[in-house]
């Protein structure tokens, strides 16, 4: 079985105002990239190697040698010929040579084409630094691009969301998400969710994505992605149908097929080596509830475990889940309260 | 040892406001009588039950004999009845005080009287008791003795010019209370060759010796052996055991003569064969007359007792089981709510039993209850002339069937500071109150009296009347009888459907007001669905209240973060969380809390 390989760039210019990740501004970058160039060296992993993803942060805010130094390293492991590698970037990151290095899709955090929306959130690019970037990445060849666009914001209105759309419709990306803000504790944007969009609001924006997005022949293939035929992230949808993947980094997470873990969240602890927390030995009833939870969020569906025909029948009876051939799959309004679908089986 | 003379033996209760220190005197006088060593008090050895002594008031009589060596060497039994300090056991503080021949009145000396005392005064009066006035808490800052006395004598018409002044709690002048006992209250009379009559005052159920009864010998005696008839009943024992009360503990005695104070047991199984009031004779050589005033005690106020967890309904029975095995007054059957499931349609005394009974099972039996609204009994009269009591709402007829209905009607005593007087009227008058009368004790404070139909009390009226009055008002009620009444049946209906647990009958005036307050808060309680939730109350088909629970629209996470699935399913799982405990109405999950808050007497 191939695996995928998640590296973690915990590094950003700015934090923005939403964001509950694990990223800092910091640009103390030489003892982190050593010591994550330690452990993918360290790594023992014969398995074929068929996804990479250099998330973060902002792995771009890296200085280009580093991530050459990483990306490299990349290549010492089984990589299948076709391996989909992707890097996430922002728009006014200076775009380094990634496909030299084998990078074959990039991703894009626009999340909204007004300036001043941008600034509210603490984004600190504009839309035009995205045009730019866009343009610079096919020029080098790099055709599969993913642009991130994020709805509920604050002061965001419907005509700013269909704007955002059309406009990064027009550049034509192989695949587009578009989040729903959700608000995290300990952000700042925790303190401002008196000023934002209202529920039916953001349910329209959402609903309004759908229809815009697969009028234009993207297939809605995930609760919040969209991708034209062929184009999807195998990355994330690997991890969705429950692949093994094997993360590198900060606080990076890992699956092998049976157990999940963590390496340390606390940058001393992971610079001095120690890794792996949190080391969950998944039950057979784990294993299900993942099946459900983590496959219902793909539009297909998915062919459910047998225990749950009893959930299964009740949520089909409220509308929530439909038939899909042999498959159970989430309806429209599931789509939107897939919570209370996906609680049912935990 | 003492031999059998009446004029040694002073049967004797204390009639006290709750916290005036009622319990605290009894201990001092057990103490000082010497029949307990220190090490052996227990603070407040009357009150046995944790309960009790938490909430500092005595639900169960308990009582105890003392042995007095007075300073002029002559040795007295003196027993010292406990009686229950609550209004909802009129009956039983009657029962009790009939076993006496005086009584002891204990007033704060910073308080004064209070209408609880007062009425307990009232009834050992109509007990023909001699009451002996004792002014406690002589020791506080705030004491006034003399303010006291003048209080007894404008209030009770008691000479209270020669009362102890004493601090029970710290052993002053507790010398002077016996010597008041033995001087002022008058000896028993009774006699001894007579056919045996002896009152039954109380009981409690052992596990060992079946039902133990209190009981005061009037005349004749009583043995091991003896065949006892209890006349009420009309059942036959014969008596294993006979004696006296040692401070928490009983001791065997040969025989109880008259004007003797102690217990029988028969190997009883069912304390209710003993009922409070009756008159214990003998078979062979039965008394003319039973005492007089024997009542069968009967439910005032009911409810709806159901576990929170279904599967615990099991537990609830026995656990009913075992506390009816010592409170004849607990009545119980099964019932059946589409809301709640299986569970008990329970009957109480009053409020305060009805807690009593709910906090014992929560606590003793470690069971989670819901409770429904308390409801009384409505006299509901048929077109077809059939009378039906009513004491649960689900059972009322068809509208179409009812020709009227009728309520019980307490008459009310509540004694209020003066400023307070304007408050506590309106409050009364809310409740439908009848004024009656005012009567001022002196120039601060005043009883005010009014006839309230007893349902306006079961709901929320003891809070409100603190918070009114600021807490000085107090209160005290007797049944008198049934009125007839505009009352309706309100329903509550969830997505349009009536939950049986939440209907009760209410006057037809107030009706969409309380209909109001209650959907406002299952408003607060049923979690959003994916689809819009009426909740309506509503009499008959007319609906007289109306809240909407909006959809639930959205409830998805976007995205899942780095391939973090673990935090994601806790997430989830403590979603899950808030949904277990959930009871089905129709189509709408509603969380058991939501049942309890709703139901909840307070209208905060």
């Amino acid at each position: 079985m191939s695996y995928g390989l998640y590296i973690h760039i915990p590094f950003c210019v700015s934090k923005c105002s939403y964001c509950d990740f694990l990223s800092f501004e910091s640009t103390d970058y030489e003892p982190y990239v050593q010591a994550l160039l330690t452990e993918l060296k360290s790594a023992h992993i014969t398995n074929k190697v068929d996804t990479v993803y250099i998330g973060g942060g902002t792995p771009t805010a890296l200085p280009s040698p580093f991530l050459y130094e990483i990306l490299q390293e990349v290549h010492n492991f089984n990589l299948t010929p076709d391996a989909e590698i992707t890097v996430e970037t922002n728009p006014n990151s200076q775009l380094p040579d990634l496909k030299s290095y084998g990078v074959n899709r990039l991703s894009i955090g626009l999340q909204a084409w007004q300036d001043d929306l941008l600034g509210r959130i603490k984004r600190t690019h504009t839309a035009h630094d995205f045009t730019k970037t866009i343009q610079t990445a096919k020029a080098a060849g790099i055709h599969n691009i993913n642009v991130d666009l994020m709805f509920g914001l604050p002061g965001q209105t419907m005509a700013h969301w269909k704007e955002s759309i059309t406009q990064v419709l027009a550049l034509n990306p192989t695949h587009i998400s578009t989040y729903s803000l959700t608000p995290a504790e300990n952000t700042p944007m925790w303190d401002e969710q008196d000023n934002l969009p209202d529920e039916s609001t953001d349910r329209a924006m959402y609903h309004k994505a759908i229809n815009l997005l697969t009028s234009a022949g993207y297939q809605h293939y995930e609760l919040s992605n969209f991708a034209k035929p062929g184009y999807r992230s195998r990355h994330n949808v690997n991890c969705w149908r429950r692949k093994p993947y094997i993360g590198f980094g900060l606080g990076a997470h890992s699956f092998d097929g049976t157990t999940r873990w963590n390496n340390s969240t606390n940058i001393t602890q992971y610079l001095s080596g120690s890794k792996k927390e949190n080391i969950q030995i998944l039950t057979s009833q784990d294993a299900a509830a993942e099946i459900m939870f983590l496959g219902l969020r793909m539009t297909e569906g998915i062919s459910p475990p047998p225990q749950f025909k009893p959930s299964i029948d009740k949520l089909i009876d409220k509308g929530l889940l439909t038939y899909n051939d042999e498959k159970i799959a989430l309806t429209p309004q599931g789509l939107d309260l897939a919570n209370q679908v996906f609680t049912e089986f935990i | 040892m003492i031999t059998h003379n009446m004029s040694k033996i002073r049967n004797f209760c204390i009639i006290a406001h709750i916290d005036h220190g009622k319990s605290t005197l009894a201990d001092r006088l057990i103490e000082l009588a010497g029949t307990l060593t220190q090490r052996e008090m227990q603070s407040q050895v009357l009150d046995n039950m944790d309960l009790e002594r938490e909430r500092g008031i005595t639900i169960k009589a308990q009582s105890v004999r003392l042995v007095y060596a007075a300073p002029d060497g002559e040795e007295y039994i003196l027993n010292l009845i406990d009686t229950p300090g609550h209004v909802d056991f009129t009956y039983e503080v009657s029962r009790s005080l009939a076993a006496c021949e005086g009584a002891l009145l204990i007033v704060d000396a910073a308080q004064g009287i209070e209408a609880q005392t007062l009425a307990n005064v009232y009834l050992a009066m109509d007990n023909n008791l001699e009451i002996v006035p004792v002014i406690n808490k002589i020791d506080l800052v705030a004491a006034d003795p003399e303010r006291t006395k003048d209080d007894i004598e404008n209030v009770i018409g008691l000479d209270a010019s020669s009362a102890p002044l004493i601090s029970a709690k710290n052993s002053i002048n507790i010398q002077d209370v016996f010597t008041s006992i033995v001087a002022s209250i008058p000896p028993p009379q009774g006699n001894l060759d007579a056919p045996l009559k002896a009152l039954i005052f109380d009981s409690l159920y052992d596990a060992y010796k079946g039902v133990i009864v209190f009981i005061r010998v009037l005349d004749g005696s009583i043995k091991k052996g003896t065949k006892a008839l209890f006349m009420a009943t009309g059942k036959e024992f014969e008596i294993v055991e006979t004696g006296y009360f040692g401070p928490g503990k009983f001791i065997p005695s040969p025989e109880l003569k008259a004007g003797e104070v102690g217990y029988i047991t028969a190997s009883i199984k069912n304390v209710r064969d003993t009922t409070i009031g009756d008159t214990v004779t003998e078979v062979s050589r039965p008394t003319e007359e039973p005492f007089p005033g024997y009542k069968q005690v009967n439910s005032m106020v009911f409810c709806g007792v159901f576990p929170a967890d279904g599967a615990k309904y099991q537990d609830l029975r026995d656990s009913l089981d075992k506390l009816r095995l010592n409170d004849a007054a607990l009545q119980f059957e099964p019932e059946t709510s589409v809301a709640l499931g299986f569970g008990f349609r329970c009957g109480f005394l009053g409020l305060l039993h009805l807690e009593i009974i709910q906090e014992r099972l929560e606590r003793e039996y470690n069971l989670d209850l819901i409770t429904t609204a308390p409801s009384v009994i409505y006299k509901v009269h048929k077109t077809d002339g059939e009378i039906i009591d009513l004491s649960n709402p689900a059972d009322l007829p068809d509208p179409s069937r009812i020709d009227f209905m009728e309520e019980p009607i307490v008459k009310a005593e509540i004694l209020v500071p003066a400023d307070y007087i304007g408050p506590v009227m309106e409050l009364c008058q809310e409740r439908r109150g009848v004024y009656l009368e005012m009567e001022y004790i002196d120039a601060s404070r005043a009883i005010l009296r009014y006839e309230l139909p007893l349902n306006e009390i079961i709901y929320d009226f003891f809070d409100t009347l603190k918070s009114r009055s600021k807490g000085y008002a107090s209160f005290d009620y007797e049944l008198i009888g049934y009125k007839q009444s505009n009352l309706v049946k309100l329903d509550i209906l969830v997505h349009h459907e009536p939950v049986d647990a939440l209907s009760f009958i209410v006057y037809a005036k107030t009706a969409a007001e309380r209909g109001r307050r209650m959907t406002e808060k299952l408003k607060k309680e049923i979690p959003r669905h994916q689809f819009e939730i009426p909740i309506q109350a509503a009499i008959g088909s007319k609906v007289v209240a109306r809240e909407t629970i909006g959809a639930m629209r959205k409830d998805v996470l976007a995205k899942c973060y780095g391939g973090d699935i673990t935090r994601k399913k806790k997430l989830l799982e403590k979603q899950k969380e808030g949904k277990k405990r959930m009871r089905s109405i129709g189509v709408v999950e509603v969380p058991q809390q939501a049942f309890m808050n709703v139901l909840k007497l307070d209208e905060s």
